[in-house]
């Protein structure tokens, strides 16, 4: 934690994150307007006391619909993270464990995930589910299953042959204890570095399909249909995509700056020499 | 024997930033190499033989300093040359062997290519190109006793065992034909046949250049084997310093007797070792002896009054308070 | 140059092929899978039975699934994915994708190759002044470009050098057959936009792979020698750290193909990815599948030729 602490990044990366979570979190309460509510007398108002980020073509808030727009891109690349960590992490770990033929099979499949441009598999899968808002959480799962199932049962392998997990082994202990207890500790922090990246990730793939059209439908908010819109106006009112497209970049910042940290504190060894 | 001495080095101090902290690492050590001498230093792990080495030759990484009154290199200060100018000298002049042979050759070039760069650099300071580089470097793989060489030089160095390595190494090091060749524990990851075939090798290899050996160590048996004089470090400092047999058969150092005893008593297989009490490296206070924490034999005045390196028989010195009385 | 051994390369080949196939089995029943009846699609909800029936017997769907995908598979393996049943009323895919292959294949590598410039630079002065200013200048930069979207970097691009400074096109893309002059004019902002993020990463390894290298022993010893700083840095630091430099490229070049989709509609390039977007909201699986095979399959091409680059830079690896 000391070395969390020293580390610069990684304060101001979780900085950022925590503010860019409040933010979303509570600037929606704080606000009075309404993210999808028409108002005709404000059509694309510049920047203002009233309106700080302006308003777009239908007269709405920017500033509020961004963070809407926020919550919803981030629960879904969370949501869609998350689901993958768990399963991914789980799957990756057995395998390593038990091995033989169904992990064989397993990785085989995830090599085949893995050779997708991902945002190709992205847009292949909402085209199966279906565009909206809960498929695009469910394609960020898919899409990240394999990286964390890979992730996991490589270091697992790793840390498998280390002496105390032997010991372990030798000493009885089950085979869920092992790895719930000497296995996952161990292999934490790669993990969580991992979902650091995917949510940012996420957060562009959520983006980048309701920028398309593929995603998000509107009057919703996200980040992507927000750009989407801005860019319709983009030479009459600038403001709407510049300023949605710096609260993508400030969230992406956040995360980066998050995993980078932690990434160096794990890696005493490099750190040593910089 | 010291008619002629290779290198004089004055007063080294060596030192590492750690955070905001300096921690001195080589405190003011002096000694000299004759010309074809070998020369051992010798001490436990921590004890800054590698580093006094490693300053030699300017070998350290940014954030250590190194610092001395004078290196006296054939009547040159070294200490006082530009990069540029040691840069000359590095290799051709003063070589050092290393200890891990694996990690001394470059993973993605065969031997071959090693030698070749060795071998042109010899003859671009040398001025001189006498034929094919693949005869000689062949040549000075059989002088290492390799007995087929270009087996040995079309191969990888992951193809190859440590030990043949280490010869490799040492072929390199010596188509160079330099005057000085550090040697850092070139035998410690290698097994016993082995390292008696390598310190043979080096021995031959001294004599035949003519070279000096600076021969790093924490193998009093292999020092003794090597070396004509030595020199025992402990946490900076050289505490004994003398002929290779003075040191090793009648020690006067504290330390150095019980570095011997230990030895002796492994070489005898005891039951119960012989151990020096304390933890290894651990310095006394600063004013006064370096061993006070560690020594069977200290005296009150040991923690206060710092030793100076006093004779104690014919080109023997060793640095303890106990040879005032 | 180390010879290549062909056993493990015909072996790795054996893998991508099995990888294809497989791939191809996965976007075809997937996507029979999530949407039952393409007839539905095509003709619309109202549609009666006796056109669906007729629909279905056109276009083969009749048959048993595993039939179908047969006759789809072999059909794909001579170059023939059938017709487009929407987006160009009847136009066959192969030809569609055979023309704007060339289109996408271009701005990737051209924005691989940009990435790939910017990062051989950045990564070596960062390194080489590591803990120095111009190094956290560097990876500042850095953060920065990963965290800047293809799409939002394709916009402020645009903004700056095509309406603002009249330096690029902002729009309209000259195809490489035509012109390459032309191509690499019009093309450099779409690849630019794509490259950054990536330039970004690769840099990043390429900084920490050298680092890495810089204290490692053999280096050491080669200056002990009395190598040339330049000698010494090209052959023992930046030829190992080329390994795990190449590696990582070749995992990004998905990033980098998906990356096409988006851009690729942003600047109007007539490639794959914009076909593939044309064709998910047309509801054209046959296009979509076609699409997504062959982003598959240049991923797979293109990951093979790093696997073959990787192998002969690294002795150890056979």
């Amino acid at each position: 934690m000391r070395a969390f602490f020293a580390n610069k990044l990684a304060v101001i990366g979780a900085a950022i994150t925590g503010f860019v979570l409040l933010a979303v979190i509570a600037g929606p309460w704080v606000l009075p307007h309404s993210p999808t509510e028409a108002d005709f007398l404000a059509l694309l108002t510049p920047p203002s006391l009233a309106h700080p980020f302006g308003t777009d073509s239908f007269g709405r808030d920017v500033l509020t619909r961004i963070l809407y727009g926020a919550r919803v891109s981030l629960a879904v690349s969370v949501t869609g993270v998350f689901a993958a960590a768990l399963v991914g992490s789980a799957a990756g770990l057995v395998s390593a464990y038990v091995g033989g033929w169904t992990a064989a099979v397993a990785m085989r499949i995830s090599d085949l995930l893995f050779s997708f441009p991902s945002f190709v598999l992205a847009l292949f899968l909402m085209v199966v589910l279906g565009f909206g808002v809960a498929n695009i959480a469910v394609s960020i799962a898919l899409i990240y299953l394999p990286l964390f199932a890979r992730l996991a049962r490589n270091m697992a392998l790793v840390v498998k042959e280390e002496p105390w997990v032997q010991a372990a082994q030798l000493m009885g202990q089950s085979t869920f204890s092992i790895l719930s207890r000497e296995i996952l500790p161990n292999i934490a922090a790669p993990l969580f570095v991992q979902i650091a990246i995917g949510i940012a990730f996420g957060i562009v793939i959520e983006a980048g399909l309701s920028f398309l059209g593929l995603g998000v439908q509107p009057p919703n908010p996200s980040l992507g249909t927000i750009m989407a819109d801005g860019r319709e106006y983009f030479q009459r009112a600038p403001w709407v995509l510049t300023l949605s497209g710096v609260a993508i970049s400030i969230a992406l910042l956040g995360l980066n700056l998050l995993s980078d940290g932690i990434r160096d504190i794990m890696d005493p060894k490099l750190r040593a020499r910089l | 024997m010291t008619e002629a001495a290779l290198i004089e080095v004055a007063n080294l101090r060596t030192s590492f930033a750690v955070g905001r902290a300096r921690v001195a690492a080589v405190r003011g050590v002096s000694f000299s190499i004759a010309v074809g001498e070998v020369f051992g230093l010798i001490g436990e792990s921590g004890s800054g033989k590698t580093v006094t080495g490693l300053s030699l030759l300017r070998l350290l990484p940014p954030h250590a300093s190194v610092d001395a009154e004078a290196i006296r290199f054939r009547g040159q200060d070294l200490a006082l040359l530009s990069d540029d100018e040691f840069r000359a000298l590095q290799g051709v002049k003063l070589a050092m062997i290393f200890q891990d042979p694996v990690g001394s050759f470059n993973p993605a070039k065969t031997v071959a290519w090693h030698l070749k760069h060795a071998i042109a650099r010899r003859r671009a300071c040398a001025g001189t190109g006498e034929g094919d580089w693949r005869e000689e470097a062949a040549q000075n793989l059989r002088d290492v006793g390799i007995r087929v060489p270009e087996r040995v030089l079309a191969s990888y160095p992951h193809q190859l065992s440590g030990g043949m390595l280490q010869r490799a190494l040492i072929a390199m090091v010596i188509s160079l034909r330099p005057v000085l060749i550090i040697a850092d524990e070139p035998t410690t990851n290698l097994d016993n046949l082995v390292e008696r075939q390598i310190l043979d090798l080096i021995r031959a290899q001294q004599r035949k250049l003519g070279a000096s050996v600076l021969y790093v160590t924490h193998d009093l048996a292999v020092a003794g084997e090597i070396c004509d004089r030595i020199a025992v470090m402990y946490a900076g400092e050289i505490v004994e310093m003398g002929p290779a047999r003075d040191v090793l058969e009648r020690p006067r150092h504290p330390y150095a007797q019980g570095l011997l005893q230990t030895s002796a008593s492994l070489e005898r297989r005891d039951e119960y070792l012989y151990e020096l009490q304390g933890e290894p490296g651990v310095r006394g206070a600063p004013e006064g002896c370096c061993f006070a924490a560690r020594c069977p034999q200290v005296m009150p005045k040991c923690r206060s009054t710092q030793p100076r390196l006093v004779n104690v028989g014919p080109g023997h010195v060793s640095r303890c308070l106990l040879h005032d009385q | 140059m180390p010879t290549i051994n062909l056993g493990p390369a015909s072996r790795r080949l054996g893998g991508v092929l099995l990888i294809a196939f497989l791939g191809a089995a996965l976007v075809f029943f997937v996507m029979r899978a999530g949407h039952g009846d393409p007839a539905l699609a095509a003709l619309g909800d109202q549609a009666t039975p006796e056109a669906i029936a007729a629909f279905h017997k056109r276009w083969g769907l009749d048959a048993p699934l595993v039939v179908q995908f047969w006759r789809w598979l072999s059909g794909a393996l001579v170059g023939n994915f059938g017709m487009s049943m929407t987006v160009a009323g009847g136009v066959p895919i192969a030809g569609l994708i055979g023309s704007r292959l060339p289109n996408t294949l271009f701005i990737g590598f051209y924005a691989m190759a940009i990435a790939v410039a910017i990062s051989l630079v950045a990564g070596t002065v960062s390194a080489l002044y590591h803990g120095r200013f111009i190094d956290s200048a560097a990876t500042g930069i850095a953060v920065l470009g990963i965290s800047m979207p293809d799409f939002w970097l394709s916009y402020v691009l645009v903004y700056l050098l095509a309406l603002g400074a009249g330096i690029f096109p902002s729009y309209g893309f000259v195809s490489p057959g035509d012109s390459l002059a032309g191509a690499l004019y019009s093309g450099f902002l779409p690849a630019f936009a794509i490259a950054a993020p990536m330039a970004a990463s690769f840099t990043r390894i390429l900084r920490t792979a050298l680092i890495d290298t810089l204290y490692r022993d053999h280096v050491r010893v080669a200056r002990s020698l009395g190598y040339s700083g330049a000698f010494v840095f090209v052959h023992y630091v930046f030829r190992n750290a080329l390994i795990p430099y190449v590696t990582v490229l070749g995992l990004q070049v998905r990033y980098l193909l998906g990356g096409t989709v988006v851009v690729e509609r942003i600047f109007g390039i007539p490639g794959i990815g914009a076909l593939l977007v044309d064709a998910a909201f047309g509801r054209d699986y046959g296009l979509v599948q076609a699409c997504a095979l062959t982003f598959l399959i240049c991923v797979l091409i293109v990951n093979f030729l790093v696997d073959l680059l990787c192998a002969a830079l690294n002795p150890r690896a056979t």
